[in-house]
């Protein structure tokens, strides 16, 4: 007698053991209510079409079968899951935000106490900022498309505290906004990906690595449009804010707006070139435009070889800079966040509106 | 028993719905029965995995379509665990309503001559 019945039988007992295990894809309840039926089923099926057609038709079948696993427990999942109360998306937006905003500050506690102490030591220190830069540059690398990540999931509970008022423009400017900071993870990731990856040391304000397809560019469009997305979606977002009063505390209305501003006008100083700014902070999280137009077009990004040891202005002019660019823009941006958490944590009141800020969950079918 | 909506508005129905309702118009089936009876009757080419089946079966259930039943066919051929679901008197009128609903679309589709072979009426 051949061997192919048992194999079969062999192979459909495989397959019904894997399927068991994927099933975990689905919600524990409904895996509960009809796991086991699921998998009686699907046992059926596949001694149907091994006995019928042999290998092809159990591999045809599995086919049907993972195709029809992911896609309806995704929807289960989106449909047991998913639908949050109001409530629910405004308190994760909030911790999210303020959980986002807190980590770049305390990613900046490095280059504090680097640039106070240049500031007061001078020259002596710029060795405390190579090492110090050399160990946390790649830190602050990895981390940026995490943060970027909480603030996407900040975007909704933003619009759940506004829905009441804002309607389908603020659902439309709340897309924008969370595409565009999508973006912006991507991007990061890329441009992080790099060093991260070849374990090149970076030492500011260089940071060698191999670059052959030119990856970081890529990434740093990613980034850039990202951000002039993130803008236009905070921007219209905030202006309607503003005129409906629909984030409660007036001047929570103008924060989308300060986020936007400050995630684009970052980018833009990400671009200059030989910016250290980027080599701390990918995303670049921070910083006015118009004040680093200011500092930037009259102190280089060196100290000239003729006033190293000598002439107070380069010496403390350089260390200014890097405070100004690295810190505060860093911690205003840290704070926005932070207030927007604030302003975004659920109040009294919140808990008996019951309108849903997901889709509606489809008729029963 | 609690009341239900007007069956039209649930329509329309998900494809896989429908060939449920179509599969258990016939008598009470289990879940394998139900996926061979909706192949058998488009000749294979709608088929309902395990997934879309008991996701589509508990929505139904929900909606009050069909019910479960504890009554076996044949108890001696049949494996006591399978779970029989039957169309509930709800679960046809939806039928009902969809199927005419569609009927209606394809009269539609027939005055507009695009069902070939078959003559529109002008």
């Amino acid at each position: 007698m051949s061997n192919a019945p048992h194999a079969t039988t062999r192979t459909v007992r495989l397959s019904v053991w894997l399927y068991k295990r994927l099933l975990v894809l689905y919600p524990q309840p409904f895996r509960q209510q009809y796991g086991a039926h699921m998998v009686q089923v699907f046992r059926d099926c596949c001694r149907e079409a091994a006995y019928s057609d042999g290998a092809i038709g159990l591999w045809r079948f599995w086919l049907i079968a993972s195709g029809d696993l992911v896609v309806s427990a995704l929807a289960e999942r989106r449909r047991e899951e998913l639908p949050m109360t109001r409530t629910t998306w405004i308190r994760l937006g909030s911790l999210a935000a303020i959980i986002g905003g807190i980590t770049i500050a305390l990613l900046q506690i490095p280059n504090t106490v680097i640039a106070v102490n240049m500031l007061l030591t001078r020259e002596g220190l710029i060795q405390i900022q190579l090492h110090a830069g050399t160990y946390f540059q790649r830190e602050v690398w990895s981390t940026t498309p995490v943060i970027w990540l909480l603030f996407v999931l900040a975007l909704p509970g933003m619009y759940a505290r506004a829905a009441d008022r804002l309607g389908a423009f603020g659902r439309i400017c709340t897309v924008i906004s969370v595409i565009g900071a999508a973006l912006i993870v991507i991007g990061d990731t890329i441009v992080a990906a790099l060093p991260l990856t070849q374990g090149v040391a970076c030492v500011p304000p260089t940071c060698a690595y191999f670059d052959f397809h030119n990856y970081s560019a890529i990434g740093r469009i990613a980034v850039f449009t990202g951000c002039a997305l993130f803008l236009c979606g905070m921007a219209l977002f905030s202006i309607a804010a503003m005129r409906q009063r629909a984030m409660g505390h007036g001047w929570a209305n103008i924060l989308p707006l300060v986020l936007g501003i400050l995630a684009l006008s970052s980018t833009a100083i990400l671009n200059y070139p030989g910016n250290f700014v980027y080599l701390s902070s990918p995303s670049a999280n921070l910083i006015g435009f118009p004040l680093l137009n200011i500092i930037w077009f009259h102190i280089p990004s060196e100290v000239p070889a003729d006033r190293v040891g000598g002439g107070i202005y380069w010496l403390l002019a350089v260390p200014l800079r890097d405070l100004a660019v690295m810190v505060i823009t860093s911690l205003a941006f840290s704070a926005t966040w932070v207030l927007m958490g604030i302003a975004l944590w659920p109040r009294r009141g919140d808990e008996t509106m019951t309108r849903t800020v997901t889709a509606p969950v489809e008729p029963a079918c | 028993m609690g009341t239900h909506p007007e069956p039209e508005s649930l329509l329309p129905l998900s494809p896989a719905v429908f060939h449920i309702l179509l599969a258990l118009s016939t008598g009470e089936r289990h879940g394998y029965g139900i996926m061979q009876e909706v192949a058998a009757a488009t000749d294979g080419q709608m088929r309902i995995g395990p997934g879309t089946l008991y996701r589509s079966i508990k929505q139904m259930l929900a909606a009050g379509m069909i019910e479960e039943t504890d009554e076996r066919p044949d108890p001696d051929l049949d494996d006591e665990r399978r779970r029989y679901y039957q169309l509930t008197g709800f679960g046809r009128r939806v039928a009902q309503a969809e199927a005419a609903r569609l009927a209606r679309l394809v009269r539609e589709a027939v005055s507009r001559r695009l069902l070939p072979g078959i003559e529109g009426t002008p």
